[in-house]
């Protein structure tokens, strides 16, 4: 079943079609949510709230369009407002993300180092960087969708994005494992 | 190498494998569905439907005149847009205020039975109220359910004292989206049982533990907090972004935006996809749009004052979920009026002070676009109030946080009166629930403290029972305090789905016989979807009131915090109308920008209808015009005169004012005021955006126009970022701006136009 097929089956009710849709973008929207929040439970409910508005509002989606969009600014919004509450009155959101995945204990040492390295260095981002470095690499969206999901304007994205990758390469040539720009050119 | 010209790509590959590798530990629980599909309900997804017309009467009507609302606060440059405040002071205090309902007097000790006896109760109360329901003109068949009601309450309350938490059950979190119809069919364990439902005749041993349940409001979703949450944050991402002083320099932008050139071809299609959908079950009315007049034939217009801002909120909250904002929703006035733009009081307490400017207009270097201002004196009256609180209880508001946040603003209203105020609460779903009802007393008595607290979604929406009691009991007041304004404050969604459904017909069930001393009836509206922005607009025009939409809570707060709630409070103008009067030598041909539905006929202009605006004070109105002059007029034009009319609400006497309309025939736009310009931005675009008729076929709209003029706008307020890009109301309207101008082109027929 397509996108195109399953939303048309949703706009009749059609709650297998749903499910589809639901099997289809689970993952990265829940992946998304993670890596936003670095709380597992808290994931699961964003990713449930989004599926949730999106069954309300599939009828008025527009066939032949891309769902994975529609579904990301829907997660998005519901992530940064609660982060946003949270914030007034919990610790600062890099003090206990953990940005990355429960380790699954396979890694060679190099690459669980590697992987460790880069997860601190999204974990030094402001929460406004990690999100747009998020929403861009790992949920792959284009640089205009990431500024509707984030709800800012497309030069702030590529200017956070710049300023992102700026510091985490920093970060990570301090840790070694990437090589100084410049050096053996 | 140059430091920057390298490591983005190479960050970005590693990124790229680092999620990667990261993916498949980053996976959804597998029975993620299962969990959701328990939370879907039972409903098919709603069906976005536009009822143009729901109101059959409106849309025909040539003339629909006034309300009016008060400036929430929209300072630019002078003040904060402030749609985050604190809580309003706690009211005075006061005496008890012994006349509601014997329930001080009456109420029982609380006994171990208490949920028993509650049961019992309740049960004497429903069928009581079934009957009150049933007559509701009858004083004292309310009053007979008034009385049994506070008995029940009395009860209820010492039961809910001595409940252990484990015997309070909290219903499942409503998001804001479930449809109507859902409700209807869902199970009760988020509702209390409805009086005229088979619920109510439940068993008593399992009536008292359901009642338990059923005041246990709602835990709601947060839809609207996070919509203005979005909105605060964009504005604050905006202005970081553009206020950094150490932003990079021209080839980190060019970089950036070579990288994003390379991208969008290719991604354009998908792009497409973040266009935002259309919020479900709205009504709305698409009042015929206004065209251009020779002066030859008419050089009059005459339309009502308007300070409501509904519209342009709506809007904002829309776009905000990820909403179209739908063309029929869009008033050009609400929004134009939704902003300060800092006009000097009139000096005098009893005038207004009338500003009028001319530019040339910002779309067509023929034309000009003059601006009129009508801005209220900030003045206060010491006249006590009597608030009427109805409070929809209807299951449609169980959706998202709708209880939560009327609940707040009728806690914040309570908060803000003085002790010689008095307020009265009327709850109503199916019919009133006599329970709950108090009559006016002191802000600080508890049974209307409590009353307030008690607020949760029941059952189906009948406006006109709570309206029919709320005139009832707002009369009483009226006439034992005859010194004081009256306000009753409805709060809703306004679905109203029993008993008379249309405006006029609720209001004629509910008359008002006192002109002198009017009742002023002010609507909350509340929602996203499922929401009848017509019937509450309707209402408090034609019911000498004013219309408010609310957001969120905070913005419940801020709206009738102390400070605002003294000014909404306090009318300076009733049934205000202006009429405009273009000199034919000068102007050629004139159109009003917005003000459809505020239009009325010349000849009602001497005429005190009701169903012009009620202006608080403090507020203003602004009006603009594009007009089309002759040639070879004088630099500095006299265009005409504006003549305002209103009823001096404390002696009742009709008032008059007249000012000329004037200014330069050369001032190019972009070398007028910032606010000026603000405001003629905000106006013509939505008033360009609310010509658009995506729901039928209509060749004659020029889609491509449309888009044009508001992408036009679009670069005219990018020239005021230097000078108001700090402030949040432009950020807002910038992003909405964004917003209407990609929806222009997604709304355009995929035929026979392309951007």
């Amino acid at each position: 079943m397509t996108d195109d097929e399953a939303v048309l089956r949703c706009q009749d009710g059609d709650r297998e079609a749903f499910r589809h849709l639901v099997e289809q973008y689970k993952n990265p929207l829940y992946g998304t949510a993670y890596l936003m929040t670095g709380n597992a439970a808290q994931a699961e409910e964003h990713v449930q709230e989004a599926f949730l508005l999106a069954w309300r509002g599939i009828k008025s989606f527009q066939r032949g369009r891309p769902v994975k969009p529609w579904l990301m600014r829907i997660l998005v919004n519901a992530v940064l407002a609660q982060q946003r509450k949270r914030s007034l009155t919990t610790v600062p959101l890099e003090e206990t993300l953990p940005v990355g995945a429960p380790s699954s204990g396979v890694d060679s040492i190099e690459a669980s180092e590697d992987r460790e390295a880069v997860r601190q260095a999204l974990a030094q981002l402001t929460p406004e960087h990690r999100q747009v470095v998020v929403l861009r690499y790992f949920a792959d969206l284009t640089v205009p969708q990431v500024a509707r999901s984030a709800g800012v304007r497309e030069g702030t994205v590529k200017s956070r994005l710049h300023r992102a990758l700026r510091q985490m390469r920093e970060l990570l040539e301090q840790s070694g494992v990437m090589e100084v720009a410049g050096n053996g050119a | 190498m140059a430091r920057n010209d390298m490591p983005d790509q190479e960050m970005e590959r590693k990124l790229r494998e680092h999620f990667a590798e990261e993916a498949p530990d980053l996976q959804a629980p597998d029975d993620l569905w299962d969990r959701l599909e328990s939370r879907l309900g039972k409903q098919d997804p709603p069906r976005f439907a536009l009822l143009r017309g729901g109101a059959s009467a409106i849309g025909s009507m040539p003339w629909i005149p006034a309300a009016a609302a008060a400036v929430l606060v929209v300072g630019l440059g002078v003040g904060a847009w402030a749609l985050a405040g604190g809580t309003g002071d706690s009211g005075d205090d006061d005496d008890d205020g012994g006349a509601v309902a014997a329930s001080s007097d009456e109420r029982v000790e609380p006994v171990r039975e208490a949920a028993t006896q509650a049961a019992a109760t309740e049960a004497a109360a429903v069928a009581v109220e079934e009957d009150a329901n049933e007559a509701t003109e009858a004083p004292a068949v309310q009053e007979a359910a008034a009385t049994a009601a506070a008995a029940a309450r009395a009860v209820e309350r010492d039961t809910s004292e001595e409940a252990t938490p484990e015997a309070v059950s909290t219903p499942e979190p409503t998001p804001e989206p479930t449809p109507a119809r859902a409700q209807a069919t869902q199970p009760a364990e988020s509702e209390t049982p409805a009086p005229e439902s088979s619920q109510a005749r439940q068993p008593a041993d399992d009536a008292g533990a359901e009642a338990e349940q059923a005041e246990e409001p709602a835990e709601p979703e947060e839809m609207a907090d996070e919509a203005m949450d979005d909105a605060m944050d964009m504005g604050d991402d905006m202005a970081m972004d553009e206020d950094m002083g150490d932003y990079d320099d021209m080839a980190d932008d060019d970089m950036a935006a070579d990288a994003m050139e390379a991208e969008e071809p290719a991604e354009a299609e998908e792009e497409k996809a973040a266009q935002p959908q259309r919020p479900s079950d709205t009504t709305f009315e698409d009042y015929e749009r206004t065209t251009f007049v020779s002066t030859d034939i008419d050089a009059v217009s005459t339309f009502s004052l308007d300070t409501d801002r509904t519209s342009y909120f709506l809007a904002l909250t829309w776009v905000n979920n990820g909403y179209t904002v739908e063309p029929d929703s869009v008033r050009a006035e609400e929004w134009i009026n939704a902003f300060d733009y800092g006009y000097a009081g009139p000096g005098d307490d009893d005038r207004f002070a009338i500003i009028s400017d001319l530019v040339r207009h910002p779309l067509d270097g023929e034309w000009h676009l003059a601006r009129i201002a009508m801005q209220a004196p900030d003045v206060r009256d010491d006249r006590p109030l009597n608030v009427t609180l109805v409070l929809d209880a209807s299951g449609s508001m169980s959706w998202g946080d709708r209880v939560a946040i009327a609940r707040e603003a009728a806690e914040t209203i309570r908060q803000s009166l003085s002790a010689r105020d008095r307020i009265a609460v009327v709850h109503f779903t199916t019919g009133v629930l006599d329970r709950y009802t108090v009559k006016h007393s002191a802000p600080d008595n508890e049974d209307v403290v409590w009353s307030i607290e008690q607020l949760a979604a029941h059952d189906s929406t009948n406006v006109q029972a709570g309206l029919n009691l709320g005139v009832q009991l707002a009369d009483e007041a009226r006439r034992e305090r005859p010194d004081a304004y009256n306000y009753i404050i409805l709060m809703s969604d306004g679905v109203a789905n029993v008993d008379a459904t249309d405006p006029f017909a609720i209001l004629e069930g509910a008359p008002d016989s006192d002109s002198r001393n009017p009742l002023r009836l002010i609507t909350i509206g509340v929602g996203i979807d499922n929401y009848n922005d017509v019937l509450l607009e309707q209402l408090a025009q034609h019911g000498n009131g004013w219309y408010r939409y609310l957001d969120d809570t905070a913005q419940a707060r801020e709206t009738f915090s102390r400070e605002n709630w003294l000014a909404l409070s306090t009318p300076f103008a009733d049934q205000a109308r202006a009429q405009v009067t273009w000199d034919p030598a000068v102007v050629k041909e004139w159109r009003i920008v917005g003000y459809e539905n505020r239009i009325t006929p010349d000849h009602t202009f001497t005429q005190n209808r009701r169903e012009f605006a009620e202006l608080p004070a403090g507020t203003a109105t602004t009006v603009f015009y594009e007009l089309v002059l002759h040639e070879g007029v004088s630099l500095s034009a006299l265009l005409g005169n504006v003549e305002v009319r209103w009823v001096d609400p404390a002696t009742g006497d009709s008032v008059s004012q007249t000012a000329a309309v004037s200014g330069s025939t050369d001032t190019p736009f972009d070398d007028a005021d910032r606010l000026l310009r603000l405001g003629a931005i905000v106006g013509l675009a939505a008033d360009r955006y609310s010509s658009l008729s995506p729901q039928v076929e209509n060749a004659a709209v020029d889609y491509a126009g449309i888009h044009a003029d508001l992408s036009a706008l679009q670069g005219r307020l990018r020239l005021l970022e230097g000078s108001l890009g700090s402030s949040q109301a432009y950020l807002d309207f910038s992003f909405l701006l964004d917003e209407l101008t990609a929806a222009a082109a997604e709304l355009a027929p995929s035929s026979g136009y392309s951007q």
